[in-house]
């Protein structure tokens, strides 16, 4: 309480000292408040919680003064949004960290944030619609004392919900780019990189030989010319036994390979592999789900914003999978005869992803597996199609058709088999004039499986530049006829943004960015507020 | 009983910080200039953000994402007469994508295929986002010519452009 009290005294007296006179250097933030109102709805058997409102909010204030910097993160979780893990609850200063940043050297003390190459190893970060938030606490350096040679070394504890997790981590990453450090200017540019992690947690069980400590290194090359990008990684991991993956003492290993190709002709494409065999990498062995994982391991597949290809999401499976996805962009010109008057673009993406082929084994291994085979169960199959053209300065489509195959019993669980579907979407958007658009969507889904066949519909309507209102209905109309909609409304002020919506949410899988959590069900009021300087 | 007051004390903090960081920002918006963060260019060179400059002339800065739809329909309605806007403003649009490594493997091709003139950077673990305490994409933010941030805007409706085209040639206009 006491503590309360100076950290209110402190900010008073910052705050007159502020009013009195100018400040030296800059301060920066934003405010997230994001706030439900339930009901308890029959037709979707959601229940309202006992508190029927809750509110999850963000606060964050950021000071630069010449080269240093420091900053504060305030959450509070009063109750907190449905579906948030449980861990997540009442008010605290998450963030505190100090620092000290230069050209060649950028030292954080106290809460930070860091990524290793593409993340594979090592990526903390902050997913607030997922209630993901794995900030390190403890002290992060960037050195580059050439142009041409990058250093980070990193050391703390990870946060875990509303405390920091007992796993301490300790890693470091080195980066070179050997052309430039030989001084030979060339088309090409060449990057090479490497990165260790270490993750210590205590074991007090009977096992004399489980290991508390695990390593995961990786090394990576990239190569770039205007024309064509290379990125690869190789990461390999040792025994980590966790809850998850049943205590087994397997060894982890990924290999990423993304190549992109473009030409001045409007046609371009990406190519993505990866195979991956227990690589879930956490500071705590205990936990499950999104929570005190050290590593990034997204989907990589086409991320749908359309609601019913949305449906079924793909997620990673980080014991066992292999597959990839390839995307192909093409601009028809304007003035030729598919491009029309204002040039049409048109987008194919597929993707494919299989389980690895195993082998059960009787030892601690747990089971082997065939680097270099497609494994026999189909996990995710999609091919998209999207044409986008505007026909004159007021119209424009866009359409889309998807047939993808989710094996929905592999990924949320069993109880659920494969699922076949088709999906065509139709988007219009009429540009009345330089305020006023409606933007309209038709959806339809054909399966024979789960909920069968669904049906959608959604109007939109802006008026620049500050509102924008919408209304949709989403129904499974061949099982359980059950209508999700929703409705309401936006307003933009500048650097302020206040949302207000009524509807009904399905259960399902939330994804953003490829990373999922399960939301249940639930009906009722949405009030946002965001905004920051 | 303790856990009530406690909280009550914290709102209070919250509204006190509150109310310092916009009496603050008031009096100093006119004044921010970007935070020194890097991001990366197309060949994955880390690029420092207050670098960007545009010989004096204004700067728009688009925060945007390979899946963000509202994002490329600014995107693409700004390309269209982004020539335009260069010949009446002087302005440059720098396009900073927050896609990470599940999509940025697609920033290039699309870009490419679309077309666009931008300059276009990847803030990969959005050091920068967070640095300017943004919460979604798509976000504006407008530079002076002296690389100062003059206007900022959450969101996209079609029809911002020619809003966001004021205020720029008001700016440029020496």
């Amino acid at each position: 309480m006491r503590r309360k009290i100076f950290i209110m005294i402190t900010i008073a007296g910052i705050s007159n000292v502020l009013r009195a006179q100018e400040i030296p250097g800059k301060l920066s933030g934003g405010l997230e408040s994001n706030n439900q109102y339930y009901i308890d709805d029959k037709a979707t058997q959601a229940k309202a919680p006992r508190d029927k409102i809750a509110t999850n909010s963000y606060f964050t204030l950021n000071y630069t003064l010449k080269n240093f910097y420091a900053g504060v993160q305030l959450e509070s979780y009063l109750s907190s949004l449905m579906g948030y893990p449980e861990g997540l609850k009442g008010t605290k200063l998450t963030h505190r960290f100090a620092g000290y940043r230069t050209d060649k050297i950028d030292i954080t003390a106290g809460n930070f944030y860091e990524q290793y190459g593409n993340g594979f190893v090592f990526r903390s970060y902050e997913e607030r619609q997922l209630g993901i938030d794995n900030i390190m606490d403890g002290v992060n350096v960037r050195f580059t004392p050439l142009k041409g040679i990058r250093l980070k070394a990193s050391y703390g504890l990870q946060r875990v919900l509303m405390d920091n997790g007992e796993g301490i981590v300790r890693g470091a990453d080195l980066e070179l780019d050997p052309l430039d450090l030989l001084k030979i200017k060339h088309r090409w540019g060449v990057t090479i990189g490497g990165s260790v992690v270490n993750r210590y947690q205590r074991y007090t069980g009977p096992d004399e030989d489980f290991p508390p400590g695990v390593d995961a290194w990786s090394g990576r090359l990239q190569l770039t010319h205007p024309y064509y990008n290379l990125n690869m990684e190789y990461v390999g991991k040792s025994a980590d036994p966790t809850d998850v993956n049943k205590n087994i003492f397997k060894k982890g290993s990924l290999l990423y390979i993304s190549q992109t190709i473009t030409t001045n002709k409007g046609l371009s494409a990406d190519i993505a592999f990866r195979r991956m065999e227990n690589m879930e990498f956490r500071t705590d062995r205990t936990q499950k789900d999104n929570v005190a994982v050290l590593n990034y391991l997204p989907a990589l597949t086409k991320l749908y914003t359309y609601s019913l290809p949305g449906l079924y999401p793909y997620a990673a499976q980080s014991m066992g999978e292999i597959g990839g996805k390839v995307d192909v962009f093409y601009h028809f010109k304007r003035g030729s005869a598919l491009g029309g008057h204002y040039g049409t673009k048109l987008s194919l993406t597929a993707s494919m992803y299989r389980n690895l082929d195993t082998a059960r084994l009787n030892s601690k291994e747990g089971f082997r597996a065939e680097f270099w085979k497609l494994g026999p169960t189909e996990l995710y199959n999609d091919v998209n199609v999207s044409l986008e053209r505007r026909w004159t300065s007021w119209v424009k489509t866009i359409i889309s058709y998807t047939n993808l195959r989710y094996n929905q019993g592999y990924i949320q669980g069993p109880g659920f088999g494969m699922v076949n579907a088709d999906i065509a979407v139709v988007d219009v958007l009429l540009n009345f004039d330089r305020k006023n658009s409606l933007r309209g969507e038709i959806q339809h889904l054909w399966t024979v499986a789960d909920e069968r066949n669904w049906a959608a519909v959604l109007l939109e309507y802006g008026y620049a530049p500050g509102w924008s209102f919408f209304a949709g209905d989403m129904i499974n109309y061949q099982s359980k006829k059950i209508h999700y909609f929703s409705a309401g409304g936006a307003f933009n002020y500048k650097e302020a943004r206040v949302s207000l919506s009524y509807g009904r949410q399905r259960a399902g899988l939330l994804c953003v960015g490829g990373i999922c959590r399960v939301v249940p069900a639930y009906s009722g009021a949405n009030l946002s507020f965001t905004y920051n300087f | 009983m303790k856990k009530k007051t406690a909280s009550i004390y914290m709102m209070v903090v919250v509204l006190a910080l509150l109310s310092v960081s916009t009496a603050v920002a008031q009096g100093n918006t006119s004044q921010q200039k970007l935070p020194n963060v890097q991001v990366k260019d197309m060949d994955g060179r880390l690029m420092n953000v207050n670098s960007f400059s545009n010989g004096g002339k204004p700067i728009i800065i688009s925060f945007w994402a390979t899946w963000c739809k509202p994002c490329i329909s600014e995107l693409e309605s700004i390309a269209d007469d982004y020539e335009d806007w260069q010949k009446v403003a002087g302005v440059k649009l720098i396009a900073i994508s927050i896609d990470d490594t599940r999509t940025n493997g697609g920033i290039k091709s699309l870009v490419s295929s679309r077309g666009w003139t931008y300059e276009v950077y990847n803030d990969y673990n959005k050091d920068l986002y967070r640095a300017l305490g943004i919460a979604n994409v798509p976000y504006t933010i407008v530079l002076n010519g002296d690389g100062k941030v003059v206007e900022r805007h959450a969101g996209y409706n079609p029809g911002d452009e020619y809003r966001l085209l004021e205020v720029v040639k008001k700016i440029g206009k020496p």
